[in-house]
């Protein structure tokens, strides 16, 4: 699986890297178990800094959604997902009620909302990359 | 008796290295003109060419002229100034290749200038997490028994024909192959080379090791076309690796046969003169099939940017990327980063090799 992150992009470097890897997850490319690169491989690979791996890892470990060991290194986790939590809920409200009024303003109907949400949804789960 | 062999491969050797020199920058990526940046669609320009063209004149106009005034010195002088002459035309083509790549970057800034060429750095960044088993380019390790199977033989040969070993041994040659030193016959002086072996082995696996290790220079606007393009450099480099490696330690343990058993001394020469040239051939042969295969079109965005460049672009130098090996700016191959400290440790480690072994030799050779 390909990570890319734009070191122009308004979105910090780590929260690009955050959001692909839940996508890897999603879209089942990275299943339960798979290990992951160490945090200095990595960020050679990426050629960003070790603290910016660092930080995307530890916020997805601190979540559930990967766990590290002294042994086997960074895997994703391999029991169960963190499940819908009050505070995922109330993050997702936050982030898709600004999406909402400038859908609104900009005059989308709310079955066209609803619609694009719903085929956003089902891309990430079957082919990646396809909705950005 | 002065025979004329030996200096027919120095001079078949001059003009390899020669050859090597003036061709280099024709290698790597094309959109860089002596490290300097150039737009894609300028890399065929009349004028970048002839900026190529010409590091490529001024290298054999030098070569030249050199090997024109050695001749006539050596044809005047005794052997002692034949072989000075010839050691400093060899060691005079670094500083020649130094000057000629200053002189091309200089003439490559001037001509972007010029033009008000452009090109913006790389803000992506691509990398692969490994699904499965992570596709290794490198030969494994166990390739490297081959070699090892090839220095027991020697030691095991020395151990069994030890009676027959002579109790002088010829601990040196000069520059016609004629023995100039001798040595008493010990275990340290008989296993002497097997040990250099061991030593060399070493390095060429670690060499091989780290090429493996070194980042994959994904461009992101092809990442997989350009993740199978490293794989597969990388390979070729390492199946190189294996070959020059073969070839120095089968070479080495030619010259303990001749040392020990008395083999055929003319055949010094001849073999001496040889690995050079199978070294200088080979890398031409690798260059050339990489470059036909595309495979020298190594973009690392990573390390694009000029400004972590430094001294006349030679030297790589980036705090920020936490990469020890980058591929090199002008040319094939890899470089080091010297904003890593461990980059020290390894400039310090291959300036201590030649010293461990002259002080292993000190230590077992008498």
């Amino acid at each position: 699986m390909f990570v890319a992150l734009d070191l122009q992009s308004e979105t910090p470097i780590y929260a690009q890297l955050v959001y692909q890897l839940i996508e890897g997850i999603a879209s089942g490319e990275l299943k339960s178990g798979d290990p992951l690169p160490s945090v200095r491989s990595f960020a050679e690979e990426l050629g960003i800094n070790l603290h910016t791996v660092n930080k995307a890892y530890t916020l997805l470990k601190q979540e559930g959604f990967l766990q590290v060991h002294r042994k086997q290194g960074v895997i994703v986790q391999p029991g169960r997902m963190p499940g819908v939590t009050a505070e995922f809920e109330d993050k997702l409200r936050h982030q898709m009620r600004s999406l909402a009024a400038e859908a609104a303003v900009r005059g989308m109907s709310d079955e066209t909302f609803t619609e694009l949400c719903k085929s956003v949804y089902q891309n990430t789960i079957t082919k990646r990359g396809e909705n950005k | 008796m002065l025979t004329n062999e030996p200096w027919i491969g120095f001079a078949i050797m001059y003009l390899l290295t020669t050859l090597l020199i003036s061709v280099q920058i024709y290698f790597g990526q094309s959109n860089r003109l002596f490290g300097v940046s150039i737009p894609t669609e300028a890399e065929q320009d009349r004028v970048v060419r002839r900026v190529r063209w010409h590091y490529t004149i001024f290298v054999w106009v030098c070569a030249v002229i050199i090997a024109g005034v050695c001749f006539l010195l050596a044809r005047q002088g005794d052997e002692e100034l034949r072989a000075v002459c010839v050691i400093i035309a060899m060691l005079l083509q670094v500083p020649i290749m130094i000057f000629g790549i200053q002189w091309g970057r200089r003439s490559a800034s001037r001509l972007k200038e010029q033009k008000g060429w452009h090109v913006p750095a790389e803000t992506k960044r691509v990398a692969m997490i490994p699904i499965g088993r992570p596709r290794n380019a490198m030969l494994s390790i166990w390739w490297f028994g081959v070699h090892l199977a090839i220095i027991a033989a020697c030691v095991v040969i020395a151990i069994v024909k030890w009676d027959q070993i002579p109790d002088t041994l010829i601990a040196h040659y000069d520059l016609n192959g004629v023995p100039d030193r001798y040595a008493s016959k010990t275990v340290g002086e008989v296993f002497l080379t097997n040990l250099v072996q061991v030593i060399m082995l070493g390095i060429f696996v670690f060499i091989n090791l780290v090429i493996g290790k070194a980042r994959n220079a994904l461009d992101p606007n092809e990442a997989e076309a350009s993740l199978q393009r490293n794989l597969k450099f990388k390979r070729v480099n390492s199946i190189f690796i294996w070959f020059i490696a073969l070839v120095m330690i089968v070479f080495m343990g030619l010259i303990q046969a001749m040392e020990l058993y008395g083999l055929d001394e003319s055949m010094l020469n001849s073999f001496g003169m040889l690995i050079p040239v199978i070294i200088v051939v080979s890398l031409l042969g690798m260059m050339i099939y990489l470059k036909r295969k595309g495979l020298d079109q190594q973009r690392d965005p990573a390390s694009d940017d000029e400004r972590h460049w430094r001294i006349g672009g030679g030297i790589y130098y980036n705090p920020d990327d936490p990469a020890l090996f980058v591929p090199k700016r002008y040319g094939l191959g890899w470089t080091i980063n010297f904003a890593r400290p461990m980059s020290w440790v390894l400039v310090g480690c291959i300036a201590g090799i030649p010293v461990i072994i002259a002080v292993v030799s000190l230590l077992f050779g008498k």
